[in-house]
């Protein structure tokens, strides 16, 4: 929500939610195999929650300088961070730059996606853990 | 749990005598709700009546769903309006066409079943709130015309000639009139669809010569299909060809050669200023200088025999500053009021409790309404107290559930 405006807000998560169901319906009508659409998730709700879940980063890097130099050190991230950072990133997704879609449509694409473990948003939480991987030998800066 | 609070409502109200087939429907919710795997799309349960054909349709069916044959939903209305919008896009999401059957579609059924043909013709006006039903029981009498083998005129959506106009060009013929092209190209187009088959086979021709241009000519006694081409390959004489179109129908039909559907929807609008039509010198065109205007009141008139026209006057089929009042004198205004009077009111209003419930079964059934307690008592409960029972408010709050 940006400058109180709620009402905007919620209308576009209605839409979102209405074109979440729509994909998924399609792909529910299009199998009649009872095994795969048990595996499909219909509740757009329940996608988004399993989508924020799924891109949630544990790790994040933050600068530490010591001794003149500024090291890229990996440090953990709290709970409320890691949830905000999750959605943001679902939002950002959702608005990048394809003219013909609007914004609900592209988005509700990306939540299925993150919820499926696909996507840009998936992509990204992975690359930051990479990066945290890489710098794990600086990790004693945290504390020294 | 839903099951027992839907034969609770139900008992309150007067069942049909001949309840035989409702039993033995009901009887299939207990195995359809069991059955994992049932290979045909179509939905089933006891909101559903079996019957297709809208001849049959009748009180047995009354707050059940009919479905539409995909072929003939094909042909009548996915090019065009012939349905709302957004009732169309779900119609796609659910992979089949459903209509709930409503107690103003059986009174307009019958209605136009007991009338005489070779007595002037009669106009049904639909009235009623915003979103209670009145395009939906429009829509369903023109599949209703189809199978009587009425020609149909389905003037789906008026503000699509005021409000979002595609084109106006001054017109050829008359002075100091003008023409909607692509408007009428449209129509043309889907009339065509609608139309082709029963203008084949009824082998309707023109009484006279028309004289489009210096060098276009449709001559006396060819098919009616040939105005229809014309205009539609010219563009600029589209709107002359659909009032042509229009007054040899009316001609035909007084002649008992055929039956003519008249199906408009916001006629309304007809009789406003609008300021989106501009002619070439970028101001205001007004409703009495439009081709196509004149073309549709024509069809209004009752000057001619062997038909019925049915239109709905719609609130929304107007800007924001004449949005007072729902009911037909307000919105037609005097000159409305005067073309349109006698006319038989039908007023359309929101769903009953037995509707609204048989609504959120089907949604349920086709898991559009997904949230979790929209299936309990407390839930229903709540979905028809928010939506106040009007239809689309309804359909708004289960879109994003």
């Amino acid at each position: 929500m940006r400058m109180g405006k709620k009402e905007l807000a919620r209308s576009i998560m209605d839409k979102t939610f209405m074109t979440i169901k729509k994909v998924q319906l399609a792909k529910y009508y299009n199998t009649q195999d009872p095994e795969e659409r048990a595996k499909i998730i219909l509740n757009p709700l329940e996608l988004l929650h399993k989508a924020v879940e799924n891109s949630k980063p544990f790790l994040e890097t933050t600068p530490i300088k010591r001794g003149g130099h500024t090291y890229q050190v990996p440090v953990p991230i709290r709970e409320n961070k890691q949830q905000a950072l999750a959605i943001k990133w679902l939002i950002e997704a959702g608005k990048e730059k394809d003219d013909d879609m609007r914004f609900f449509v592209k988005f509700g694409y990306e939540i299925i996606d993150a919820a499926n473990g696909t996507g840009k948003v998936i992509k990204k939480k992975v690359e930051l853990h990479k990066r945290c991987e890489a710098n794990r030998a600086y990790a004693h800066y945290r504390w020294s | 749990m839903f099951r027992n609070f839907h034969f609770r409502a139900v008992k309150t109200f007067a069942r049909p005598l001949n309840s035989k087939k409702s039993l033995k429907s009901e009887n299939k919710l207990f195995c359809s709700s069991a059955s994992v795997t049932s290979n045909s799309q179509e939905s089933s349960g006891f909101f559903k009546a079996s019957e297709t054909n809208p001849v049959h349709l009748n009180e047995k069916h009354l707050g059940r769903f009919y479905s539409i044959d995909n072929d003939i939903y094909q042909k009548l209305y996915v090019q065009y309006h012939g349905f709302p919008l957004e009732y169309r896009e779900q119609c796609k999401v659910f992979r089949e066409q459903c209509v709930l059957v409503r107690k103003p579609y059986l009174d307009l059924k019958r209605c136009v079943d007991a009338m005489d043909l070779k007595k002037p013709v009669v106009r049904f006006v639909l009235h009623g709130a915003d979103g209670s039903g009145k395009s939906m029981i429009l829509g369903s009498m023109a599949h209703y015309g189809y199978t009587k083998e009425f020609i149909l005129i389905h003037i789906p959506w008026i503000p699509l000639w005021t409000r979002y106009c595609k084109e106006i060009v001054p017109s050829t013929t008359r002075e100091g009139f003008h023409d909607h092209t692509i408007n009428a190209v449209q129509f043309l187009t889907n009339f065509k669809t609608q139309n082709a088959e029963l203008l084949q086979k009824l082998n309707l021709v023109t009484s006279k010569e028309y004289q489009w241009s210096k060098r276009e000519v449709t001559e006396q006694g060819s098919n009616l299909l040939a105005i229809v081409e014309h205009g539609i390959s010219r563009p600029v004489h589209a709107t002359e060809c659909m009032y042509t179109l229009f007054k040899e129908l009316k001609a035909q039909s007084s002649e008992e050669k055929c039956k003519t559907m008249v199906l408009a929807d916001g006629v309304n609008g007809l009789f406003y200023d609008c300021k989106w039509i501009k002619g070439a010198d970028r101001k205001m065109v007004p409703p009495s200088n439009l081709t196509a205007y004149e073309a549709m009141k024509d069809l209004f008139k009752t000057d001619w025999k062997g038909g019925v026209v049915i239109v709905t006057v719609d609130r929304i089929a107007l800007d924001l500053e004449f949005r007072e009042s729902t009911l037909p004198r307000y919105l037609l205004k005097k000159e409305g009021w005067e073309l349109f009077d006698p006319f038989v009111p039908i007023e359309v209003t929101n769903y009953t409790a037995q509707e609204i419930q048989t609504t959120i079964d089907y949604y349920l059934e086709r898991k559009w309404l997904q949230h979790p307690a929209a299936s309990t008592e407390e839930g229903r409960l709540e979905l028809e107290y928010l939506s106040t029972r009007n239809p689309r408010t309804l359909m708004e709050l289960c879109n994003s559930r």
